[in-house]
């Protein structure tokens, strides 16, 4: 991954957050590494929805100067992470802002069900995404650091993603390729 | 980890009941107890391991003003490893003196240890009863039982000793240590001496220390204690620019918040890394916007890591929009007068921030 000067994290809730920052703790600082507010209550999904134009905006006004990324994290629920992925570029058009580029430091996360289904399937767990693992067993917490660890090695070029692998984690990894 | 805390009769808190968690954000109005629980913490901790009775007195004047009861009730139960603790102490505070009325402790519902009307009932790391014996109602008898025999009640007593509460204030911290200071103060006026203690006694967190502060202050390289006299040490800071050239600053010629920010850091690596319970109120002061996130991220990882605990009591939007939503909680006054905790609920309607949903007074419906 190129090293940005700051990467700015919008995510859902904490456990995404959590996620995200512990893949991001092996390529960046400390200080590189920004997490926006997290939602008051309610649903994290509109919340990152309400947010994801103006941070876009915000994002394209400071990579034209520096090398800034933004992240965003929102799971696909119940949805395609192709579903996902035209809501916010729809947000985008409701906006009047641009679509997001191919090249563009714009990266999307989008996990199916949720992230609790990439923490379980990144450290071990055969899952599919159909199924709610959402969970408030603060023994889930645990699975965070060496998921994002997992993450990071099947996101290695050439690395082979073994059978348990779930395809919104592929999609995450071509995401990611925005960063190369 | 501190568990649970009961308070009844001490200043705004009458039959508090708290349950804490390793990760705590305390919010609340000014006058809501959040600062007061530091208080008695450290009041509890000089009185019942350092045997101070002078915080005995000082527990007695601060009896809820409008109650008219002599009795002061504490309690505090933590999780150490697999076992529970429960401590609780009863005083009584009619006449000049205070007096204990109950002192007792048990490990996992059963009794270790009771001071009841001046008499001492220990029981051995068997739970076996030793010979009672006569004391001092006056003062704590936890905080004068022998470490030998007693490993049991000791790991108790020494976790309460080791329960630091800071409020820091950066124009109160020098640079001189005079000497090795095992205690910090809750200003951390102290700063010099207790850092001369920590890096004695814990040399392979220091590595650590500087590399956060490295990250947070452009040339950093590292504090040292410089010999002035036969005990005398002058804590300084390093730095080095980019050219190679060094430069070597007194502590006290750093500016409020570069002292407030290094001792914040201080506290994570020496304290709540090594998986002790914290309380800072305010860690926010003097420090500038853009080191809050990765101090408060350095501090959660910390805790994922140790499973060290820290409370912090803040008002800051920063501290707020990170951790109030999975670990806010708010110290309220209900119509008595009386504060009592309440879970820090959010709006599910609402897409503001958790800052200012508080700002707006709105973080609870």
């Amino acid at each position: 991954m190129a090293n940005p000067s700051l990467v700015v994290v919008l995510a859902e809730d904490r456990r995404q957050q959590r996620f995200i920052r512990e893949y991001l703790r092996h390529f960046c600082e400390p200080h590189q590494i920004r997490l926006a507010p997290l939602p008051a209550g309610g649903s994290g999904e509109q919340f990152v929805r309400k947010h994801y134009a103006s941070d876009v905006k915000d994002h394209r006004t400071r990579a034209a100067r520096a090398g800034t990324a933004l992240f965003i994290a929102i799971d696909a629920d119940t949805g395609t992470v192709a579903a996902r992925r035209t809501q916010l570029a729809a947000i985008l058009a409701e906006a009047a802002l641009p679509p997001r580029t191919a090249t563009e430091a714009v990266v999307h996360i989008i996990p199916k069900r949720n992230i609790e289904t990439w923490l379980f399937c990144l450290t071990g767990t055969a899952v599919n995404e159909e199924t709610d693992y959402k969970s408030q067993d603060p023994r889930v917490d645990n699975l965070v650091k060496p998921a994002a660890v997992t993450f990071m090695e099947w996101n290695r070029p050439n690395a082979a993603v073994p059978p348990h692998g779930i395809a919104s984690l592929t999609e995450a990894f071509i995401e990611l390729r925005r960063l190369v | 980890m501190l568990t649970r805390v009961f308070i009844d009769n001490f200043r705004c808190f009458v039959n508090f009941e708290f349950r804490p968690g390793s990760h705590q954000l305390i919010l609340g109005g000014n006058g809501s107890g959040k600062s007061s629980l530091m208080d008695v913490l450290l009041l509890l901790r000089r009185f019942s391991v350092d045997g101070d009775s002078t915080a005995g007195d000082a527990i007695s004047r601060q009896r809820t003003r409008w109650l008219d009861k002599r009795e002061q009730v504490f309690e505090l139960e933590t999780s150490l490893a697999a076992s529970t603790y429960r401590y609780r102490l009863v005083l009584d505070t009619t006449g000049t003196l205070i007096r204990v009325i109950e002192e007792i402790v048990h490990l996992n519902g059963k009794r270790l240890f009771a001071f009841r009307l001046g008499k001492v009932f220990l029981l051995d790391d068997r739970f076996e009863a030793k010979k009672p014996y006569e004391l001092d109602l006056h003062r704590s008898a936890l905080a004068t039982v022998p470490a030998k025999g007693n490993t049991k009640l000791i790991r108790f007593r020494n976790w309460l000793g080791e329960l630091l509460g800071f409020r820091l204030n950066p124009f109160a911290i020098g640079a001189r240590a005079e000497n090795e200071d095992a205690t910090p103060a809750t200003d951390l006026s102290n700063l010099p001496g207790w850092y001369r203690h920590l890096v004695q006694s814990n040399p392979g967190a220091n590595n650590a220390f500087f590399e956060s502060l490295r990250t947070s202050f452009a040339g950093f390289d590292s504090l040292q204690l410089v010999t002035v006299g036969e005990n005398m040490r002058i804590l300084t800071a390093e730095f080095q620019q980019e050219a190679g050239i060094r430069s070597r600053f007194n502590f006290a010629e750093l500016s409020e918040g570069q002292r407030c920010l290094i001792a914040l850091y201080m506290i994570l690596h020496f304290v709540v890394a090594k998986g002790r319970t914290v309380i800072i109120d305010e860690p926010e002061n003097f420090i500038s916007l853009r080191e809050l996130q990765p101090w408060l991220l350095a501090a959660s990882d910390a805790i994922e890591d140790t499973g060290g605990q820290l409370l912090i009591v803040s008002h800051h939007p920063e501290f707020i929009n990170q951790w109030a939503p999975d670990f806010g909680i708010r110290f309220v006054r209900d119509e008595s007068g009386a504060a009592r905790v309440e879970p820090f609920y959010g709006d599910p309607g609402s897409e503001l921030s958790p800052a200012e949903l508080i700002a707006r007074g709105w973080e609870n419906g």
